[in-house]
């Protein structure tokens, strides 16, 4: 007799739970359509919008792209991308734990920094133009600068605010001051800093594509801005995209790093 | 406690010298940290090291600067730069806010809304700037576009967090109390979403005044952006730094602004950074 | 299972601790001795904000006092090690730690002989109910559970002294009387200096042989009443004449230090008996 009662029950539950999960999943789906068909209305039944590409001539300009010239495009706003977000962990994170472990470091570069960091680093283009020979440093310049900031902050911040009683602790367990930046201080404050990371990743990108609008050495900004002028709109949507993508997979790539050195973290 | 009980219990107090030299030491610090961006930015320019010798020294920039303070050309730019940002960001506020509150509010709404969003936040800011010339009737706002879009998605994700981290006991107590969902979205979603709101501001508009300049510089001929690009055509090199530091002191004015404000509207806010700053980066 | 040497004495000699903040100064400590006897668990208790947990941190070592002695064992107190270690109100496990490494943390940072701490840290964990979960990460563990992964972790050293910092504070009533339950059991197994802080007075008379009843702000010891309950100790003397005798006296003492600190702090302060009491305000 119970069995007959648990097997009704579960048969139940089964349907219900496909029911929800359906729902929510349909909204979802429904979201995305809703997206195109409102684009593809706004743009053939608005004549001041009849410039902008329907979502079907941008699936189309799949079809049209220069594979080799955009993959090239990637490639090179990859390296750009890649090298600034580097440069500025390799330099920002010592720099960063620096600062928020010594008192002293902190009071002689951190005003510094507070000074420098208010101007944006588009801003600095021009700057860099003069400075560095060639595009490739000057676009790694400023992705390091754009990169620079948040890492230094976040990786700062995590480490000055790591709870006061685990260092305490460790000390009464005998860790000495030299092993305790290694052992303690920075593990806590992982979570923080790769926050900082993710952040850099993503101005980083910003940047890059910007520079590249505005200078005519490749890469997918430049593809976006070219498309422009010579109105192939299609594969200007299409090279959004693309950038788009590009940067979520840096992002995620950031932050799959950064789960494995904070798995001992469970964020609710 | 008195000085006279002090003197009763034994025990003496001065500020311990320990902690005035520590005071002197900081300010000490301090100034040698700012003054010496000064003095090694002169010095490198005076004796020319690598490229610096194209780069003016910080008296040229000054002079430059003060000159340049004075002409009506630098107002302009400064309101036209302002403006630009202002509209976006304050558009970003407009739009953003209301939508983040719908969004963590009804998941319903969330489920419509935020696959779109989310497949459209990862595309840089400047990327969007064709399609903003096609967009919008002037350039003027297609140049206000970039920082539109660069503050939107933190002040999103910002509102959508502040709603969700609502204790949930509020809304339950709403109900009890027989309000309708408009009276709980005026008096228990808004208010309790403020001190994220307020965060995610004072974070969109410092990274709304780093695209602001972006649009100057590829389109447009007013704008302080724009003047620094032309400073370095023109190769009057000093105001391209006195450009910079202009942008620079007005960004950090502006958010020393929007911090003082939210402060002042919402005085019962508490620090809750972590969680945001994971949501935002996400 | 003690040896002599784990039997340590702690001493406070005229102690007086002052804490700066950047426009005052507050008297925490001031002229505060007391003995806390070898091998025996003495209880501090007292009114909230008296500077209890103070007293842990410089037995500790993590603090320093500014007049007066802490001696241990005949030797002044200069800073932390293992031989006085300390649990603390919240969680200080090491959260990117699992239990197991938690746990062998102080061996491996004392170079112990690795074998024999790896048996015995799996015998502490069996011992405190942890055995299946040594390689769960803190976050992964409830609070009772977190609690006593770190006296494993504390235990394992063999410290002369332990110091608990209202180690129990937000535990549910029942886990609560269950880990008071299992600590007597420790403690009365091993016997070795404790010093265990805590603002709830009956789980103070409960646990303790010395009871240390501390005033307010300038902090002193007011009064030591000796528990001469018998041990083991279990709950069902707390309904014995004894216990509710000492739990009496000692009650009036800490209601008394609380109505100064009300008066103190410039309250109109209505006594129990009615009497109204014209104190200074402001």
């Amino acid at each position: 007799m119970s069995n007959n009662i648990t097997v009704i029950e579960s048969q139940f539950w089964r349907k219900f739970s496909r029911i929800v999960v359906n729902w929510s999943l349909a909204r979802k789906i429904l979201s995305l359509v809703i997206f195109i068909l409102l684009w593809t209305i706004l743009v053939q039944f608005i004549g001041y919008f009849h410039q902008i590409p329907t979502p079907k001539a941008v699936f189309l300009a799949i079809f049209e792209l220069p594979v080799t010239l955009v993959l090239t495009n990637i490639a090179l706003s990859f390296f750009r991308v890649l090298g600034g977000f580097f440069m500025g962990v390799l330099i920002g994170f010592p720099m960063g734990v620096a600062i928020g472990y010594s008192r002293i470091l902190n009071r002689l570069i951190f005003p510094a920094f507070e000074m420098v960091r208010p101007i944006p680093p588009i801003a600095w283009i021009p700057m860099t133009v003069l400075f560095f020979i060639n595009f490739e440093s000057q676009a790694i310049f400023l992705t390091f600068y754009g990169a620079f900031f948040p890492i230094v902050y976040n990786t700062m911040g995590g480490i000055s605010e790591v709870d006061i009683r685990l260092p305490r602790a460790a000390m009464s367990f005998g860790v000495g001051k030299r092993l305790m930046l290694w052992k303690v201080i920075m593990p806590a404050a992982m979570p923080q800093v790769f926050t900082g990371m993710k952040l850099a990743m993503g101005i980083t990108w910003i940047l890059v594509v910007a520079a590249e609008m505005l200078s005519n050495k490749g890469g997918m900004g430049y593809y976006v801005w070219y498309n422009h002028t010579v109105m192939d709109y299609p594969h200007v949507v299409l090279a959004m995209g693309i950038i788009g993508l590009c940067g979520a997979i840096c992002s995620v790539g950031v932050g799959l790093v950064g789960n494995y050195f904070t798995r001992w973290q469970r964020i609710f | 406690m008195t000085n006279a009980e002090q003197e009763a219990l034994g025990l003496v107090f001065e500020r311990p010298t320990f902690l005035s030299k520590v005071f002197s030491e900081k300010t000490i610090l301090n100034t040698i940290s700012i003054v010496s961006v000064f003095v090694a930015w002169a010095l490198l320019v005076h004796f020319r090291v690598y490229r610096f010798v194209l780069i003016p020294s910080p008296a040229e920039v000054l002079e430059y600067g003060r000159w340049w303070v004075g002409t009506k050309v630098f107002w302009i730019d400064t309101v036209m730069t302002t403006g630009r940002v202002l509209v976006g960001v304050g558009a970003a506020y407009l739009i953003g806010i209301p939508l983040g509150l719908m969004i963590g509010w009804r998941k319903v709404f969330s489920d419509l809304t935020f696959p779109t969003l989310e497949i459209l936040r990862p595309i840089p800011a400047p990327a969007y700037l064709p399609i903003a010339i096609l967009l919008l009737p002037t350039q003027e706002l297609s140049v206000a576009f970039i920082p539109f879009i660069d503050a939107f998605f933190p002040v999103l994700l910002n509102t959508i967090v502040g709603v969700k981290l609502i204790d949930r006991d509020y809304f339950r107590a709403a109900r009890c109390l027989g309000s309708s969902p408009k009276q709980i979205f005026w008096h228990v979603v808004l208010p309790g979403a403020l001190p994220s709101i307020s965060t995610g501001c004072a974070i969109g508009m410092g990274i709304g005044w780093m695209g602001a300049v972006v649009g100057e510089m590829i389109t447009g001929k007013w704008g302080l952006g724009y003047r620094i690009w032309e400073s370095y055509i023109l190769i009057r090199y000093p105001l391209i730094i006195d450009g910079m530091i202009a942008i620079g002191i007005l960004g950090f004015a502006s958010s020393v602004l929007i911090r003082y404000l939210t402060i002042r509207l919402v005085p019962w806010r508490k620090a809750i950074t972590e969680s945001l700053d994971e949501s935002i980066t996400k | 299972m003690v040896t002599a040497s784990q039997k340590s004495e702690v001493v406070f000699k005229h102690v007086a601790k002052v804490a700066y903040s950047k426009k005052s100064h507050t008297v925490i400590l001031n002229n505060c001795s007391f003995t806390v006897e070898a091998g025996k668990l003495t209880v501090l208790i007292g009114p909230s904000g008296c500077g209890k947990t103070t007293v842990v941190n410089i037995i500790a070592g993590y603090e320093r006092v500014d007049r007066g002695e802490v001696i241990m064992d005949g030797k002044p107190v200069v800073g932390p090690n293992w031989e006085r270690l300390v649990m603390f109100q919240e969680m200080a496990l090491f959260p990117w730690l699992t239990c197991y490494e938690n746990v062998m943390f102080g061996p491996i940072a004392r170079a112990l002989p690795r074998k024999e701490a790896h048996s015995e840290a799996l015998m502490l964990l069996d011992k405190v109910g942890l055995g299946e979960f040594c390689d769960k990460y803190p976050s992964q563990l409830s609070g009772g559970m977190q609690r006593r992964a770190e006296l494993a972790r504390a235990l394992i050293n063999k410290p002369k002294v332990m110091l608990m910092d209202e180690p129990f504070r937000g535990l549910d009533a029942m886990t609560r009387k269950l880990m008071q339950e299992y600590y007597l059991k420790l403690f009365e197994e091993v016997r070795a200096t404790n010093v265990f802080v805590t603002s709830e007075l009956e789980e103070a008379v409960i646990l303790a042989d010395n009871l240390l009843v501390m005033t307010n702000k300038p902090s002193k010891v007011r009064k030591v009443i000796d528990v001469d309950l018998p041990r083991p100790r279990n709950w069902s003397m707390a309904t014995s004449k004894r216990y509710l005798e000492i739990k009496g006296e000692a009650l009036e003492l800490l209601h008394d230090e609380a109505v100064k600190a009300s008066a103190a702090s410039g309250k109109v302060d209505v006594d129990l008996t009615g009497l109204l009491r014209n104190v200074e305000t402001g």
